[in-house]
């Protein structure tokens, strides 16, 4: 009787684990509930539809430029450079607001294209090792930025542009976050694209194979280069949402998000050696990430002991994952 | 053109009295893209410009510790520098590479931050009293009684340290001022920005916010949320200083507190000074001044630092008296000598 009771649960459980292997994003919305769950203890009454508005706001800059990460690591690559290019975009579109929103956000957005694009010459058409590539730009343009903002920036009162506001901050309806719809289209168009398209296939295949994309005819070079402005694009867009939350820009506004943006894409469960993973799990590692640091400023607790947790929480977040949906490595 | 005659005037005991002589001045940094740090390093090139004995800037600034540091100040000192200003990254790591310099008949003048190096001038604000100001008036403007929120800068450096010992003391005089929330910023708009956002929405009763600096990014979430305005403490820079002058009218109490960025002017001045052979103290303590926008006196000085054209978290106390002697137009537009 009682073995057979094991047994049955032991079934249950293999049930169970297999559902989360085919489903591995079920873990972590079941962290997320979790760390909102825990919220609720320790603030009882915080959680709310208007905690629910503001935390999808304060997760869509990290989100958004998660998307671009997330490619660039399915391709078994990385870039570094994403912070740089959200603080340059937040800081140009300020800056140049005096002349025009349209002016001042078609100028951020292309700094993101100009950057993503040297990232890509780099990798894949001079194959320098990614990690080396996206550094140095991510120094070439905090460098640039520092000379623009001493030369170039004072010729007006700087302003985050209204049409940035209402994206980084304003809300549909009084309630729905004008960002969150847009980290929305983002995340369909990531998510269908990479599942559903010729392309996305490619940025697995390149990921995973490099070799056999290229003796299968596939102009490999193309795609790298594609997925790198794709990643400084989204970058930017991240960029303008964050200025347009924070309503003001300084010359290290993104840097929080360098370390975050490759965190939320690998406890999304994107291998760091590329060709597997997707957007849809960095999607919720995001929205943990967002939801873990607003636990830990609710949390009366000393900050060293914080950091502790946050870091072991991360590590633990990767190894769990692991263990139930099986080795993404 | 009077500071070039004073060179030659003076010129007896550090420099020969050629007439002619310049001065190269070296600068060792080691935090980039930091608003506070670049003015600060603007402050010294205008410096150099309105003295009028400088013949060349030479800065090594980029993101390191106190072991890039030292080999940055080594650097300079083979570059046949006069006098270096720096911000030292730590209270006692730099002292030997201070005193190879000094040895060498350089004037170091550390600023910003103390070191324990006793050859070295130092010159910076009181970060105690920085905070005592500060928290004195938040308290006193809310009759003595209710809760605050702490908001600190990063966790481990000494302005920080210096500014909670301030608090504290302050708050002990307090017995019915109440800390709800301390937060750690790290000098940051976004985690500032975030845990603003955090208090606010878990229902935790707030009547004031002290603040480490980073103030404007408060007051935008009390804005962004249509909360009414609780009485916030900051700093010097542009954009709160704006918001006290201007949002008076819709509720917003708040006082800012100085903490010159252009101490790095104000420290080449002293450098210079000692290298014309004039008596300085070892050790310049600037006391900070606090603007309120609820006595007239304050406003009005809220008003005259005001600049629309300056970034949001440019410092406005544009000069240190009665050290600097630029010109705020050559201070913003930070060329070279």
């Amino acid at each position: 009787m009682s073995t057979q009771a094991v047994g049955m649960r032991g079934g249950r459980w293999a049930a169970f684990q297999r559902q989360l292997q085919d489903r591995p994003s079920l873990v972590l919305v079941g962290v997320l509930l979790f760390l909102v769950l825990l919220i609720g203890i320790a603030r009882p009454g915080t959680i709310g539809g208007t905690w629910v508005a503001n935390t999808i706001l304060f997760a869509a800059p990290l989100g958004i430029v998660a998307a671009g990460q997330t490619l660039v690591m399915l391709t078994a690559g990385i870039d570094l450079s994403v912070a740089a290019v959200m603080t340059a975009a937040a800081y140009v579109a300020a800056s140049q607001s005096y002349f025009g929103s349209i002016r001042a956000v078609i100028l951020a957005l292309a700094v993101g294209l100009v950057v993503g694009l040297l990232n890509g010459l780099g990798v894949a058409i001079f194959r320098v090792q990614p990690l080396i590539m996206t550094l140095g730009t991510g120094l070439v343009i905090s460098g640039s930025l520092l000379v623009y903002s001493l030369q170039v920036s004072h010729q007006g009162p700087p302003a985050v542009p209204d049409i940035v506001r209402y994206v980084g901050s304003g809300k549909l309806l009084g309630s729905i976050p004008v960002s969150a719809l847009l980290w929305g289209a983002i995340a369909v168009i990531v998510i269908i694209g990479l599942r559903q398209t010729g392309f996305g296939r490619l940025v697995y295949a390149v990921g995973d194979n490099p070799t056999a994309v290229r003796l299968a005819g596939v102009r490999g070079w193309l795609v790298l280069l594609v997925t790198y402005v794709l990643c400084g694009f989204f970058s930017a867009v991240a960029g303008l949402v964050l200025v347009g939350a924070i309503n003001a820009a300084d010359l290290s506004l993104g840097d929080v998000y360098l370390l975050p943006s490759v965190a939320a894409v690998v406890i999304g469960g994107t291998s760091i050696y590329g060709g597997n993973g997707g957007y849809a799990g960095s999607l919720v590692g995001a929205l943990i990430l967002s939801v873990l640091s607003s636990l830990f400023t609710l949390l009366d607790a000393p900050d060293p002991l914080k950091q502790i947790l946050y870091g072991a929480i991360v590590v633990l977040l990767a190894a769990v994952y692991v263990r139930t949906a099986g080795d993404t490595g | 053109m009077t500071a070039g005659l004073l060179a030659v005037a003076c010129g007896g005991s550090a420099a020969p009295a050629t007439g002619t002589k310049k001065y190269v001045v070296g600068v060792s940094n080691t935090l980039t893209g930091n608003g506070f740090r670049e003015e600060m390093i603007c402050s010294i090139k205008a410096q150099a410009k309105a003295s009028g004995i400088v013949s060349k800037v030479v800065v090594a600034n980029r993101t390191t510790d106190p072991s890039g540091q030292i080999a940055d100040v080594r650097n300079l000192i083979s570059a046949g520098v006069n006098v270096i200003v720096m911000n030292p990254s730590d209270r006692s790591a730099l002292d030997a590479v201070i005193k190879q310099a000094t040895d060498k008949g350089i004037v170091v003048v550390t600023v910003d931050q103390g070191v324990t190096s006793t050859t070295a001038y130092q010159l910076y604000n009181n970060q105690v009293k920085y905070a005592q100001l500060g928290a004195d008036w938040l308290f006193k403007q809310l009759g003595s009684k209710g809760n605050v929120v702490e908001m600190r800068g990063i966790n481990g450096v000494s302005a920080d340290a210096d500014r909670h010992q301030g608090f504290l003391a302050t708050l002990a005089k307090y017995p019915n001022i109440k800390v709800v929330k301390e937060t750690f910023t790290n000098w940051s708009l976004d985690p500032a920005a975030q845990q603003i956002k955090d208090i606010l929405g878990s229902g935790l009763k707030v009547d004031g916010i002290w603040t480490s600096g980073i103030d404007s990014t408060v007051v935008d979430q009390y804005v962004t949320a249509k909360k009414p305005f609780v009485p916030v403490v900051g700093a010097d820079n542009n954009a709160f200083i704006g918001q006290l002058a201007n949002l008076k009218s819709q509720g917003l109490a708040g006082a800012a507190v100085t903490n010159p960025a252009t101490v790095g002017g104000a420290g080449l001045a002293l450098g210079l000074d000692v290298l014309q052979g004039k008596t300085e103290p070892h050790l310049v303590n600037l006391d900070p001044i606090i603007w309120d926008n609820q006595s007239s006196t304050g406003l009005t000085e809220l008003q005259n630092h005001y600049d629309t054209k300056l970034d949001a978290y440019y410092g406005v106390s544009f000069q240190v008296a009665p050290w600097t002697t630029y010109t705020k137009a050559d201070l913003i537009a930070c060329a070279d000598v």
